[in-house]
């Protein structure tokens, strides 16, 4: 290679570049256009990518979906605090978006109060997505983290009834433990945020056991943590998780994947029974469940149950979605939101999406590719009390830090009750105070 | 006879530790491989290895990861993208890089001592501390999501290795070359173009696969300076496919393949520049 | 040369103008964020009150930051060391064989996988499984077959009496090597050949770094059996002895060699037995981070190969000759000889590593998170930054990330400096 050649390399390829920048700049010239930055990826992506290609046709806006995949806090971060933000983005908790509102980088949507849409959103998501009085995030889809996946077959086998009371659920369980069988197996490891899933048990039981008025206390840090209702949570939760109840006890739970230890609810080849029969956990995990059981039949071979209520009435429901949130206010953004809160278009969300739940409730029960997804929506309308997930709405030093440290301190037995709670109380109040991200 | 016979046994431990270490690194590489061709299902219930247990049974293999990867994703497109980043950005780095590598090599100027030592200093500069301020102005001069911005930031962030490599390089070039060049009239681009260049063609080939695999390689600088999706480099196309709770993450081993493919290929085929260039500066003396 | 300042700008300048920009401004900014509380970074530069060097008080006395130093001390040690030394190695070695170029590829190609695929092929070597479920990690996989083989009754036999026989012939071996080398060293010391012996010492000193190595690696968290510590120190002894014989020709040394490390290997397996399937990445303090610094030393070895290869084929072959004409074994050749020769590449490969490896962060971020208490200073500043936008913490932590590095860069340029005054 001769310089010659070299320098003939180097102004082709500025000539390209330049052709190219140009070639770039001459497609979007003269439309709007909304960017839109996502965690959405794999399946989703590719039906979020779809639905913006149909809001193009309907509106001539067109969207720039940019997926950052799992990078959504360093590099929406570095953006935002860059200046240079997405028009919009999807984030996964409310924390994110109480952080970048309190910051002043979010944009009101409390115009979006007044539309008729709003009426028809679900109770309680509108209220998750406001911070401070002010409408910050709409849910077009949610998913409900009250259920108990479990083996249809062994149940129907036994002839056990999915219980429908706490009371049940205990009966339930002992029982299956006195036929052979190993009633939950739970797994709580997760890199780096080992430990989650068991906040979402210990939600689940607070929202019961305490009520959802103490839970948003809750969350807010305006109740302590030890509180006795907040041990007391605990204390139902090592109801379930046990060495007993759960399929090789804490060692297994805290060392398992979360996503590895759904399947085990259905047995593996070579296998006759399952080694365990229920799974609590949220409607995602339907995916990881037929990535490592294909054969399974959702329905047939397992199916899911609301994780039963303490007391009288419908139990309430935690769930978790992903908030529309925006950073610049146009109106095209504002078609946006609303495209997404209308029922036509959340229904396809929903039916190409399966394990999403539509938050308008217009949307028909029917159109759920199964009864699992389909009673989970129809508990959605009717709880009289739906609540997001508490560690993503709180403090994510907290929330998504020593709640999970606490819940393997705890369940690993390397700690009292006591003691979780105290660090706990300790890290919330730094967090709640300093110059953390509060909210 | 025997000497021959002594020099053959004595040889078979050295082959065995070379080969036991080829193996030992390969064996991981070989696990996502082998991997790569399994069902999903497969893959969470029993280790690759047991592939080999029944080697010739076709039950034990699918394409399907690999045909779910490269169809419908436009992954073709990302495939352009990341050689739109990648040859650009590596070729004005080794651009930049030789031109200072010879001023400060060669050329006598005020404070060029102290210019080098900052220079290559900045090398520990961690990545992520220069966002936020390099966006900021990015996104008021409106080079922010372009092509040449993603190229200035890559030739930016590898300039202190690479100008590092190369004033060691052509430092060690005769002195008498220059002279006599100087003495002909020739002028310090001449002298550049002509001599130092050519010359320098090992260490600058080696920076060339060092640079190009870096960026083919890199995730994050497109991700923060690169928002467009239709400019996303392949880098970001494999990430994007792992749903949001690490669904379908079994979809990352076929691509990863596909993915390593090209800087393998540069690699290989210009190993011989990378053996014999790499540290011709470092070595003489 | 003459001077011609106008032209040497208008070389230098572009370079400058990009390291100034996108390297040099915001080291700027960083240092000053440092320096203030309660930062915002709305507005062209970041604001906040002044708060002198409260932050680097913060950050120096916290736990987490000690634990980050400390992680990010032994990543700086165990994984310079091991990527030179395996590096300096397989340059030599490669050189002898004629299959050079593939297996020099073979070692490099980690060096051009992506990091994301990098990271998915060492979960698959880390995978964990409870015990009683069929386990799809390479590790606990291989480490329970190992197991389970020893413990085959036919084969527990076998390996029972290799024990014996290879422990019997270990103990004469020993006896016998150090006894003439003892004799011999008597004889030697009175001659000028401290150096020999020193660097002897060194050897033996780097071995006790690769006992402490292991035996942190393969404790398993689980407490060391006495068989499993037996295994550990005498595949060590093994390594020991080399040294020794390679200091000073000892016809005793190899089969002594050979017999520990045999021994070594049988101890090993029979260790294994009833071997409980690990969390690699979680046992804390030392499993962990040495399962993390593993991949970063199978990363990097290529390019300290690389490296010193291009070295290690400058040295003339003259010299090799004559040494060994004059009756060095090829220890004694390498030891002597091709080290001296090759004593500033070395430098300035470690560097450029010791530079490379402070930097390190994502092996970190995608596995662990920097739980289990694996975390670096690298990751931890990322951590401060993005999830709890704590800037100037961050920006703390990243000067005294300057801070430790720069010693590295200054060595590895005043060296070459000096050399050119010669010029």
């Amino acid at each position: 290679m001769n310089s010659k050649k070299l320098s003939s390399i180097l102004v082709l390829s500025i000539v390209l570049s330049i052709g190219l920048i140009f070639s770039g700049a001459v497609t979007t010239y003269g439309q709007e256009k909304v960017t839109f930055a996502t965690s959405f990826g794999g399946a989703e992506l590719e039906v979020f990518q779809s639905l913006m290609k149909q809001f193009e046709e309907d509106t001539g806006i067109k969207v720039e979906v940019q997926p950052v995949s799992r990078n959504m806090k360093t590099a929406l971060g570095s953006r935002v605090a860059g200046g240079n933000p997405p028009d919009m983005a999807n984030v996964p908790n409310p924390g994110l978006m109480k952080n970048w509102a309190r910051q002043g980088d979010l944009v009101s949507m409390d115009w979006f109060k007044d539309t008729e849409l709003a009426d028809k959103m679900a109770g309680g998501f509108l209220e998750t997505g406001t911070y401070k009085g002010t409408l910050y995030g709409m849910i077009p889809a949610a998913s409900v983290k009250s259920l108990v996946w479990y083996n249809k077959k062994v149940f129907e086998e036994e002839g056990y009834e999915t219980p429908e009371t706490l009371g049940e659920l205990i009966k339930l369980q002992n029982q299956m433990v006195a036929d052979g069988y190993t009633p939950w197996v739970v797994g709580l490891e997760s890199g780096g945020a080992t430990g989650w899933p068991g906040t979402d048990w210990l939600e689940d039981i607070m929202l019961r056991s305490a009520g959802p008025e103490t839970y948003d206390k809750w969350v807010n840090h305006d109740i302590s943590w030890t509180n006795p209702q907040v041990a007391e949570a605990f204390r139902i939760f090592s109801l379930f998780m046990n060495e007993d109840m759960v399929m090789g006890g804490s060692k297994a739970a805290l060392t398992m994947n979360f996503g590895d230890s759904a399947q085990y609810i259905i047995p593996g080849a070579g296998r006759d029974k399952p080694r365990a029969l229920m799974h609590r956990q949220a409607t995602f995990i339907q995916d990881f469940i037929k990535d490592a059981r294909p054969d399974a039949k959702v329905g047939e071979d397992y199916d899911t149950f609301i994780f039963p209520s303490f007391g009288k009435g419908s139990p309430p429901i935690l769930f978790a979605g992903d908030l529309f949130i925006a950073f610049n206010d146009k109106p095209a953004v504002r078609e946006l939101v609303k495209y997404f809160a209308e029922a036509d278009i959340q229904q396809t969300w929903v039916e190409e999406n399966p394990g999403r739940l539509a938050t308008n409730v217009d949307v028909p029960l029917s159109v759920y590719p199964n009864d699992t997804l389909s009673k989970s929506a129809q508990a959605l309308k009717e709880a009289e009390t739906a609540r997001f997930d508490a560690s993503d709405s709180m403090n994510s030093a907290v929330g998504s830090g020593s709640f999970f440290s606490a819940i393997v301190n705890y369940v690993s037995g390397d700690k009292t009750l006591s003691e979780v709670l105290n660090t706990l109380e300790n890290s919330a109040d730094d967090a709640y105070e300093s110059g953390e991200a509060t909210d | 006879m025997i000497r021959k016979a002594i020099n053959l046994f004595s040889r078979v431990p050295l082959h065995v530790v070379i080969i036991i270490l080829c193996i030992v690194w390969l064996l991981p590489t070989l696990g996502i491989f082998v991997s790569s061709f399994r069902s999903s299902s497969d893959i969470m219930s029993s280790g690759w290895w047991s592939v080999f247990l029944d080697p010739a049974n076709p039950q034990n293999y699918t394409i399907e990861n690999y045909t779910q990867v490269l169809f419908g994703n436009d992954i073709w497109r990302s495939f352009l993208n990341s050689f739109i980043i990648s040859v650009p950005a590596t070729l004005i780095s080794l651009f930049f890089a030789a031109l200072a590598g010879y001023a400060f090599a060669w050329l006598k100027f005020p404070g060029r001592n102290l210019l080098f030592l900052t220079i290559v200093g900045l090398i520990v500069v961690p990545l992520q501390m220069t966002f936020i301020p390099i966006i900021k102005i990015y996104s008021s001069t409106g080079l922010y999501g372009s092509y040449i911005g993603i190229w200035l930031a890559h030739a930016g962030y590898g300039m202190p290795l690479m100008i590092y490599m190369m004033r060691n390089f052509m430092g060690g070039l005769p002195k008498e070359l220059f002279e006599s060049a100087f003495i002909d009239g020739a002028s310090v681009w001449t002298a550049f173009t002509r001599l130092v260049i050519p010359l320098s063609l090992p260490v600058i080939a080696s920076l060339a696969i060092f640079q190009f695999l870096w960026i083919w390689n890199d995730l994050i600088v497109s991700l923060i300076y690169m928002p467009d999706p239709s400019k996303a480099p392949i880098t970001l196309k494999i990430a994007n496919l792992v749903g949001s709770q690490g669904q379908s993450w079994h979809l990352l081993l076929p691509a990863a393949f596909i993915s390593m493919i090209v800087p393998l290929i540069v690699f290989f085929s210009l190993q011989k520049y990378f053996v014999r260039g790499l540290t011709a500066g470092a070595v003489k003396g | 040369m003459r001077e011609r300042n106008f032209v040497s700008w208008l070389f230098v300048g572009p370079a400058l103008l990009v390291v100034g920009f996108f390297l040099f401004y915001p080291t700027i900014i960083t240092t000053y964020t440092s320096f203030l509380g309660d930062v915002s970074m709305k507005g062209a530069f970041p604001t906040g009150n002044f708060v002198g060097v409260q932050n680097y008080i913060n950050v120096l006395t916290s736990t987490e930051t000690l634990i980050a130093f400390r992680n990010t001390m032994l990543w700086l040690v165990v994984m310079t060391s091991f990527t030179v030394v395996f590096g300096l190695l397989l340059a030599v070695l490669l050189d002898k064989v004629n299959y050079e170029s593939m297996a020099k590829s073979i070692i490099f190609m980690p060096m051009a996988v992506s990091f994301t695929a990098a990271s998915i092929i060492w979960k698959f070597v880390y995978a964990y499984r409870p015990p009683g479920f069929t386990q799809i990690g390479l590790l606990n996989s291989l480490m329970g077959a190992i197991g389970d083989f020893a413990a085959r009754p036919g084969v527990n036999a076998a390996l029972n009496v290799m024990f014996v026989v290879f422990g019997i012939a270990a103990v004469v071996f020993a006896l016998l090597a150090l006894g003439k080398g003892l004799w011999r060293a008597i004889g030697i010391w009175k001659e000028e050949d401290r150096v020999t012996w020193i660097a002897g010492a060194v050897i033996t000193g780097l071995v006790l770094i690769a006992i402490w190595w292991i035996i942190g690696f393969i404790s398993l968290g689980q407490g060391m059996t006495p068989l499993g510590i037996a295994a550990q120190v005498l595949m060590v002894l093994g390594l020991i002895s080399i040294g020794l014989a390679a200091v000073r020709d000892n016809s005793f040394g190899p089969p002594l060699m050979g017999s520990l490390l045999l021994l070594g290997i049988v101890d090993f397996m029979l260790s294994q037995q009833g071997f409980e399937p690990t969390t690699w990445l979680m046992q804390r303090p030392w499993t962990n981070n040495m399962a993390l610094i593993v991949m970063g030393i199978w990363v990097w070895t290529g390019f300290a190969m690389v490296m010193l290869s291009a070295a290690y084929k400058g040295i003339p072959q003259s010299m090799l000759e004559a040494a060994r004409v004059d009756g060095a074994n090829e220890l004694q050749v390498f030891w002597n000889v091709t080290i001296p020769y090759m004593k500033t590449t070395i430098i300035a490969t470690t560097t450029t590593i010791v530079i490379f490896v402070l930097k390190i962060f994502d092996f970190i971020w995608v596995t662990t998170n920097g739980e289990y208490g694996t975390d670096v200073l690298a990751s931890l500043m990322i951590r401060k930054m993005y999830s709890f936008y704590n800037y100037e913490a961050a920006s703390a932590i990243a000067v005294v990330l300057f801070v430790l590095i720069f010693p590295f860069v200054i060595i590895n340029i005043r060296r070459f400096q000096s050399r050119e005054a010669i010029r």
